[in-house]
């Protein structure tokens, strides 16, 4: 919560909700704008968008927390994914290479999905655009590979853009409640 | 000396409420007359910034698309279609910048010109491409055993030299700096913040040249471009910054291919 620019001199009492010091005969917090003089009904509204806002925020941070973790689901589908195509094509010659490509990868979504933590919308945009890049780049080789684990990537591409738009929320109802 | 209540009300610095015009202390995030939100609401809504994002994914869309038809598809693997793509990719960059031109117009211009600064920009230009052209080869010999040489496509043809250096050098520095950092970091800007909108413009990028191998040099330069537009708000250092860097892999290229030409006479 940021500091109060209000000084202990010029105060009576704590607001309810946020604990700011309250300035002699305010109406409204300065810190929450809760109505200090309000009617109960309108305290009573104003708690209640208060806490919808905070179990919206909950909700929030639920679509976030899969977002981040199906990018630690991408990163071990291409470590697995890297392991066994390493083994099953030991003779051939780019092999190690394309073991090394899988691990990188895998690291780099590893990477993300720490960075989601604190900055969740930049680490989506940039996760989701990898990704598909991936997709696309494995399908001009092999172009049957589109369509394997489809049902997954589906659910890896809905659950990012969906943590995208949460995060946007969440930035936007965080700055209301401070 | 203590003061009173009256006094330090009197010193704290004050503004008036953006609604009823009540003395607001400054700092204050509502006023304690009405209620109403003092702060700038710097956050955009949910809504705006999903267009904008869309608007971003479209410019990124195309620009995967055409990158992937000429990279990947045979028909178009001949310098006519390197030109019709090369040309289509700068009218796509256009159109996004005439789309958000009230915006962007300002990094169009170049009020600060200092030649000192340019040739900072050009020595780290110079130093950075050298490097890469170093590693970047050493690792497709090593991992791939093969050496790419972008002139072996243009050699034989009359003015070979000066059509490589403006298909290499000069077209991709001005169409990409307009799209990917006039138009790209303004559009992001909408959306993220400052620091955010210099990495994504940076990935998006080094995405778009569709090479993983290439993404440690691709995207700390990209980064690099991104905050000298920032800093300089200008797009012109930036061309000229890339314009340099391509240039030196031309050069090398060039180079390469006569020493090739000079043993194979010898």
């Amino acid at each position: 919560m940021e500091s109060s620019p209000i000084i202990p001199q010029q105060v009576n009492s704590n607001c309810t909700v946020c604990s700011t010091a309250i300035v002699l005969d305010n109406s409204f917090c300065n810190n929450c704008g809760y109505p200090l003089k309000g009617t109960e009904e309108e305290q009573n509204s104003f708690l209640a968008n208060r806490m919808s806002m905070e179990i919206d925020l909950d909700a929030h941070a639920a679509s976030m927390k899969k977002a981040g973790n199906s990018l630690y689901w991408i990163a071990g589908s291409f470590t697995i994914f890297g392991f066994i195509m390493y083994f099953m094509n030991q003779e051939a010659e780019d092999a190690g290479f394309t073991l090394g490509l899988n691990i990188v990868l895998s690291g780099i979504f590893v990477l993300l999905a720490l960075w989601s933590r604190s900055k969740p919308l930049t680490a989506f945009i940039v996760a989701l655009t990898l990704y598909g890049l991936i997709i696309i780049l494995n399908a001009v080789v092999d172009p049957k590979s589109i369509a394997s684990g489809l049902i997954i990537k589906i659910f890896i591409v809905t659950w990012l853009i969906r943590g995208m738009k949460a995060a946007m929320d969440a930035e936007k109802i965080r700055k209301v409640l401070n | 000396m203590d003061l009173n209540t009256s006094e330090i009300i009197q010193n704290t610095e004050k503004q008036l409420c953006n609604n009823c015009m009540a003395v607001v202390i400054t700092g204050s995030r509502y006023c304690g007359a009405c209620g109403h939100s003092q702060t700038d609401d710097d956050v955009p809504e949910t809504t705006y910034r999903i267009k904008q994002l869309k608007q971003v994914g479209l410019f990124f869309g195309i620009h995967l698309l055409l990158c992937c038809l000429i990279n990947f598809v045979d028909y178009f693997d001949d310098l006519f279609w390197l030109a019709i793509f090369d040309a289509t990719l700068a009218l796509v960059n256009i159109t996004f910048v005439a789309i958000n031109w009230q915006v962007v117009k300002t990094y169009l211009k170049w009020p600060d010109f200092s030649l000192q600064k340019l040739s900072l920009y050009l020595g780290i230009a110079l130093i950075l491409s050298m490097f890469t052209h170093y590693t970047i080869t050493w690792l497709n010999e090593t991992l791939f055993d093969k050496s790419i040489n972008y002139y072996y496509a243009f050699a034989h043809l009359k003015y070979g030299k000066i059509l490589l250096i403006l298909t290499v050098a000069v077209s991709p520095a001005l169409s990409e700096e307009l799209g990917f950092r006039a138009y790209l970091i303004n559009a992001l800007l909408k959306i993220v913040d400052l620091k955010q909108a210099i990495f994504i413009s940076a990935a998006l990028f080094s995405l778009i040249h569709m090479s993983i191998i290439s993404l440690y040099w691709l995207l700390p330069f990209s980064i690099f471009l991104a905050y000298i537009f920032i800093k300089e708000k200008t797009m012109w250092y930036g061309v000229f910054i890339h314009f340099a860097f391509n240039l030196v892999t031309c050069l090398f290229d060039i180079s390469s291919d006569s020493l090739i030409d000079n043993l194979l006479i010898k």
